[in-house]
């Protein structure tokens, strides 16, 4: 009786975590050409992935991330936070991947085509 | 059996739980992150701690988890993976025991709950954290292996509980 109801949540739990992905696969766009990186709930910088660049993350806050955009993926190159799992992850170029620095609150994700009214007021700060 | 004897053993068995959860997360640390869902994990040190919830009680468990989550934090992490992990572990351990005293699920039930619970606990403060919802939309792909890791966590610890109950 026990074992059946193991087995009864076990296939509702997998079904509603299935649909679940499936919603969430299906709502992100096809293809990513932004990578945005947010601190704390802001966003720093919205980097073109069609162009290499480099964006140093965390100034204002006194942390410290690299930032690389290289042959259309982002990855974060060095990084001061303690566990470096940012830096570990590697490259991300699909809409739905993320690199998460969460001792610096750090979220790197890939976003479709921007929004035309939206473009004007977030210009990524380029660096180095 | 008389009743020191009995703690006596209980003694030797937290012991040996704890022992095996911080050499369980040492090895886990070695493999590396796997970048298509970040966070995702097998969480053997938690077969410790299952199976402290199964021989023993809730209390047991908490402190398995509480000591394994201390020393492998400051063996090979820091201050805030020790939180981090705190939150998970604490979570799991919460819903594990809850839905142990529901009396409706076998072990291996309970430990597919924890892994679940456990996930749920981490992605909770990592948008709190980074103040990001976006991170959230991860729990479901994260809940899926969860769910996995629990079930096998789950059959594993049976076995071992079976094959080493106290006071036999």
């Amino acid at each position: 009786m026990k074992k059946r109801n193991t087995w009864i949540l076990a296939g509702v739990l997998l079904l509603l975590f299935g649909a679940g992905s499936c919603i969430r696969q299906l709502l992100l766009p096809d293809t990513g050409s932004y990578a945005v990186v947010q601190i704390n709930g802001e966003t720093a910088a919205r980097l073109k992935l069609s162009e290499d660049t480099e964006f140093l993350a965390g100034e204002r806050t006194g942390d410290y991330n690299l930032v690389q955009v290289k042959d259309g993926a982002v990855s974060v190159r060095e990084a001061d936070c303690a566990d470096e799992i940012c830096v570990r992850t590697g490259e991300i170029r699909k809409p739905g991947e993320i690199i998460a620095c969460l001792p610096h609150g750090l979220i790197i994700s890939i976003e479709g085509e921007e929004r035309p009214e939206k473009q004007q007021e977030e210009e990524p700060h380029e660096e180095g | 059996m008389r009743k020191d004897e009995k703690s006596e053993r209980k003694t030797a068995y937290l012991g040996l739980l704890c022992a095996a959860a911080i050499l369980l997360g040492y090895v886990e640390s070695l493999f590396p992150v796997f970048a298509s869902v970040q966070g995702m994990k097998l969480g053997l040190p938690n077969l410790a701690v299952v199976m402290a919830l199964y021989l023993y009680s809730w209390r047991e468990a908490l402190l398995v988890s509480a000591v394994r989550i201390l020393v492998i934090g400051f063996l090979f992490g820091n201050a805030f993976s020790i939180a981090f992990s705190l939150a998970g572990g604490l979570v799991s351990l919460l819903c594990m025991s809850l839905a142990k005293r529901t009396g409706k699920l076998d072990g291996t039930g309970v430990s597919m709950v924890g892994g679940v619970a456990h996930n749920a606990g981490q992605i909770l403060v990592a948008v709190a954290v980074t103040e990001n919802i976006r991170v959230g939309y991860c729990f479901f792909p994260l809940a899926v292996s969860g769910l996995a890791a629990g079930l096998l966590i789950g059959v594993l610890s049976g076995e071992m509980v079976r094959r080493m109950r106290p006071g036999r």
